[in-house]
């Protein structure tokens, strides 16, 4: 919450001031800026449970960020993530605050927030949930990541970019859900040790 | 906390106050702007510049009025949930809890970027700049997270990312599209181009057409009245 109210007042400080030179790959200019792309990605599921382990599937993200100077940047970001691990669909949608530097054209990203999971079941259920109504399960826990890009400016002055990332999540808890006409009813809440490793590979541009 | 949010309220009033005082710039006006069309013919800008100054007072009509159509339309679509589970002492209570929310992705991803690309759209169709408009409306979805929905529901921190966010990214792709469908000059282009930005039948862009739209709502329905003059 306090890390959102700091968001917020950077954003104020930065509609108050005039942007004074144009965004390049090689120079950002100060104040408030959004990127947004989307790809693939490729997790393994580290889990005591019956589900698979590899999965693949797209992903999308945003950077809401606040430049502080032309090579350095604090970040409010969302990666959503859809995956297919055997007849499962997870969804992930990792929310993370990170800090952003730029080398040249280059640029490095390290991020850590929150990351609720949710795997549907989509009718299999597994062994443990047989006999249950629950129609998925929602994971919570942390996440790091860290994220490698290049950002290129094309004829028009669009600026877009190509990153690749890696994330960690660590799941602590998961929470069994079935839906009560549009709300979600938790049935049961259980420790877990879950893990999540992804790889990403993404194409994206700046919004504004 | 409390001085957070005091630093907060203090720099908005200070981001407003450094470039709405008096509005000194004349700025063009949208429907004076207007577009070379296929046929040869023009078309007023549904695409607006956006501009640099707007008066603090028209800022907060234009929230005041959001916030308005906000309340009514929880109402309308929340009214059976607020009977069951809403209170006063839950519309104060839950704006201190804002935590991560369990509903499906229909909600948190599809419905929520679009309430937040309305939200960017109508502050576009008020002529104000991408920057600005994502601003307000990560205010006016503040708003309703924090003062409207608490009434049955703690805010979520995935809707209060994700409305204006995601509803920005969507609401310029909404602009750049119907922008270019009004250009078509064909009835149908035009009435797809207002089907994906409904704001620009609000009078300000609509004059040039005779566009007029109002929203009828009762108990059991909702719907609207359109006309179009030709």
């Amino acid at each position: 919450m306090k890390a959102i109210l700091i968001l917020l007042i950077l954003m104020n400080v930065a509609l108050a001031k005039e942007e004074e030179y144009k965004f390049r790959p090689d120079y950002w200019s100060p104040g408030l800026h959004l990127i947004a792309g989307g790809g693939i990605n490729a997790t393994y599921y580290d889990s005591n449970e019956s589900y698979g382990n590899y999965g693949y599937g797209l992903n999308g993200k945003t950077d809401l960020g606040y430049y502080f100077t032309n090579r350095f940047a604090m970040e409010w970001s969302s990666n959503v993530k859809f995956n297919r691990i055997d007849e499962y669909l997870v969804w992930d949608t990792l929310i993370t605050f990170g800090l952003r530097y730029r080398i040249k054209e280059y640029y490095v990203r390290g991020f850590g927030g929150k990351a609720p999971t949710v795997i549907f079941f989509q009718g299999n259920q597994p062994d443990a949930y047989k006999n249950s109504s629950a129609s998925r399960l929602q994971y919570d826990g942390p996440v790091y990541g860290l994220a490698f890009g290049k950002m290129y400016e094309n004829k028009n002055g669009l600026i877009w970019f190509l990153e690749t990332s890696a994330t960690f999540q660590q799941l602590n808890d998961h929470q069994a859900i079935k839906m009560d006409g549009q709300t979600p009813v938790v049935l049961s809440r259980d420790r877990d040790s879950s893990r999540l490793y992804s790889l990403y590979f993404m194409i994206g541009l700046l919004v504004f | 906390m409390r001085s957070l949010v005091v630093l907060f309220v203090l720099s908005g009033l200070f981001s407003n106050y450094s470039y709405g005082i008096d509005n000194p710039k004349e700025e063009p006006k949208v429907e004076e702007i207007k577009v070379e069309g296929e046929d040869g013919g023009t078309f007023p800008l549904y695409e607006p510049v956006g501009r640099e100054e707007i008066p603090i007072k028209e800022k907060m009509l234009n929230f005041g009025s959001v916030y308005v159509v906000q309340w009514a339309f929880y109402f309308y679509s929340q009214e059976e949930e607020i009977r069951e589970s809403g209170s006063w002492k839950n519309w104060y209570e839950n704006a201190f809890g804002p935590r991560f929310d369990k509903d499906s992705f229909e909600y948190n991803i599809f419905k929520h970027s679009l309430t937040g690309n309305y939200y960017y759209l109508f502050y576009r169709s008020r002529n104000y700049s991408e920057k600005d408009a994502f601003f307000w409306s990560f205010m006016s979805s503040l708003a309703f997270e924090f003062t409207i929905e608490t009434a049955t529901e703690v805010p979520s921190y995935q809707d209060i990312y994700q409305t204006p966010v995601f509803g920005a990214v969507l609401g310029i792709g909404s602009e750049k599209l119907s922008h270019y469908l009004h250009g078509k000059d064909t009835w149908y282009w035009h009435t797809l181009g207002y089907i994906i930005n409904p704001m620009t039948l609000i009078p300000q862009f609509a004059r040039e057409k005779k566009v007029a739209a109002m929203p009828l709502i009762d108990k059991n329905k909702v719907g609207a009245l359109v006309t179009w003059g030709f």
